[in-house]
């Protein structure tokens, strides 16, 4: 298999807080392959963004590595760093707080290129500004707007043209849809997977919306609390879950499907436990309905089937 | 119908930032009204030995003490009488350029201090505010006593003692407004494409966090207007018979019952100084804000 395009190895993020440490992130390795999707899915404050962060070194890592094309970038100097910079970008939650309001929308865009050095002419970085806003389906009218002047999708927009400005390989995608209309959310998904084909992009696309990670993924992640409960591909994952959390979080998908109203679910009870100084065994086990003395035990992710991992004591390999 | 709408788009495009600056300052109408006035006063300030000689200023005589305003005397006399519209004129030199020479000081100052403290934070941050923490403790005027004191005297030290009292107050203000916004997105967007520190402070932060900033510095002109002319009182600085309004001002504060004027017109200069520079902050901060209407 070829070297992928990112790699983490055994990652791990602790927040020093002065009740103890916070595991935000705990021995988290994936690979993405180039022109790949990898959603990570979690609730909220399990770590998902916290990991994207991580990789792009926008967070220090507690302990592990980040493999860019095979080279760990944990080591690299600042400068070394600007140039992994320019392959490696993000796209924010927010589109309300990731622009800056003093700048109008040519200069947002305009503002990695110019940190980067990539083109010098005043010019060329016009052309480029127009071509980008081109491609992610931003009127040229718009050039010289602020952002508070523009919508939620458009703003959203324009922070995928920023991080398209160096032409990245790979984005760090952090819950781009979740502030937007569902309209909206599909606008700038299929605009996400249209650039992905034109362009082989590689995305580590964070969300907490099942729907959405399914209809962009070609893996998906499944974390709870710092930790990988289940890793497959998209659609192994929504036919055979292995780990009770996966299942749980999936039978919580709403349906439009009459037939299947009375059917069974499983919806968690419980609050998610303190992920400070978390005891080593399985961290779901205390919400988990089938937990037994051996989820004491730590649990390792195991292969149930090609390409498919999860972490239960329940799932033999 | 649609030329109409084109319009306004086009002769947006045109304009660099600081063209949209003053684009928008030039609407308010109070803000310009200050700015005319602020630079009025500034000429008339410098062009000042072209229509009264320096020598009006020092020039003593008895005889005409506490003439009324007349068209001899524009302002009147004092109780030397001297000039009083000499004194004022000549005066401004050193109100009017020293405060803003203060207030543009510790602004700078300020910023870069508050600004590293509350972008950075931790280690740095405590360093710099104790430091900063320190100046505050003494009182302004005892600071620029010892300053004067360890310095000497002149105009020059004493702006040097006045824009250190004045350094931790922007200090404060400008590292508040900072740590609200280095938590931001677009600050940790502009982090991941390698922006440097210094980049991120003065393109994506500073120009956010300046509202309060600008309008704690046009009422600190005002203080540093009347601290010259305490200071001046202390003898420290600027003393007599050397004219500058502060010291006119309480040099014939006891005269002001019999002869209101000596009091008054000084006063004015300062009150219009003082309000022309809080009109053009006030239509800085709006002019610098693109979220405030074109």
């Amino acid at each position: 298999m070829a070297v992928p395009l990112i790699e983490t190895r055994h990652l791990k993020k602790y927040f020093k807080t002065p009740a103890g440490l916070l595991h935000a992130v705990d021995d988290v390795s994936f690979k993405i392959q180039p022109g790949e999707t990898l959603g990570v899915v979690g609730e909220s404050g399990c770590g998902k963004s916290t990991l994207g962060r991580t990789v792009l070194r926008l967070l220090e890592a507690t302990e592990g590595e980040v493999l860019y094309k095979g080279e760990n970038i944990l080591r690299y100097s600042k400068r070394d760093m600007k140039k992994v910079h320019l392959n490696m970008q993000m796209i924010f939650q927010d589109p309300f707080t990731s622009l800056n309001p003093r700048l109008s929308i040519s200069s947002i865009i305009a503002e990695p290129i110019k940190v980067c050095g990539t083109l010098k002419d005043k010019g060329d970085i016009q052309k480029k500004v127009h071509e980008l806003m081109e491609v992610c389906g931003l009127p040229e009218r718009y050039v010289n707007t602020y952002p508070h002047e523009l919508d939620g999708g458009r703003r959203q927009r324009v922070g995928l043209a920023r991080a398209l400005a160096v032409d990245p390989e790979f984005i760090v995608c952090d819950e781009p849809v979740s502030a937007l209309d569902v309209s909206v959310q599909a606008q700038i998904l299929n605009l996400l997977m249209d650039l992905q084909d034109s362009k082989g992009l590689s995305y580590l696309f964070i969300t907490h919306d099942l729907c959405v990670v399914r209809h962009i993924s070609t893996n998906i992640m499944v974390m709870y609390m710092g930790k990988v409960v289940e890793y497959a591909p998209k659609d192994e994952l929504f036919q055979h879950q292995a780990h009770p959390y996966t299942k749980a979080l999936l039978s919580a998908i709403p349906t439009t499907d009459l037939s299947r109203r009375g059917r069974e679910r499983r919806a968690l009870t419980g609050e998610v436990a303190n992920p400070i100084d978390p005891a080593p065994g399985c961290r779901f086990a205390p919400r988990c309905p089938y937990a037994a003395e051996r989820c004491k035990q730590p649990q390792e992710l195991k292969q149930v089937a090609p390409g498919h991992y999860a972490a239960c004591a329940m799932c033999q390999p | 119908m649609r030329k109409k709408k084109k319009s306004p788009v086009k002769t947006v495009s045109g304009r660099s930032v600081w063209g949209m600056v003053w684009f928008r300052f030039r609407k308010n109408k109070l803000a310009m009204a200050g700015l005319f006035l602020l630079l009025f006063m500034m000429a008339a300030i410098l062009a000042a030995p072209l229509y009264v000689p320096y020598d009006q200023v020092v020039k003593q005589n008895i005889v005409e003490k506490f003439t009324a305003p007349c068209a001899q005397h524009w302002f009147g006399t004092d109780q030397f009488g001297r000039d009083l519209f000499a004194r004022i004129v000549y005066g401004g030199r050193i109100s009017l350029f020293m405060g803003l020479g203060v207030v543009a000081i510790s602004f700078v100052v300020g910023c870069a201090l508050g600004g590293a403290a509350g972008y950075f934070g931790g280690r740095v941050d405590s360093v710099i505010m104790r430091f900063v923490d320190m100046f505050m403790a003494i009182p302004a005027m005892l600071l620029s006593m010892a300053v004067v004191a360890a310095l000497g005297t002149g105009v020059d030290k004493l702006l040097v003692a006045l824009s250190i009292s004045q350094i931790p107050r922007f200090t404060r203000v400008v590292r508040s407004s900072i740590m609200t916004l280095r938590s931001q997105e677009f600050v940790e967007a502009a982090k991941c494409c390698g922006t440097s520190s210094a980049r991120i402070i003065m393109k994506h932060i500073l120009p956010n966090g300046m509202g309060p900033v600008i309008v704690s510095a046009t009422l600190t002109l005002g203080q540093v207007i009347l601290s010259i002319a305490s200071l001046g009182f202390l003898g420290i600085g600027v003393s007599s018979p050397t004219p500058e309004w502060g010291t006119i001002l309480s040099e014939n504060k006891i005269h002001i019952r019999y002869h209101p004027y000596l009091g008054l017109i000084p006063g004015v200069c300062i009150a219009l100084a003082v309000m022309a520079v809080n009109f053009i902050g006030d239509g800085l901060r709006d002019a610098l804000d693109p979220r405030t209407k074109n």
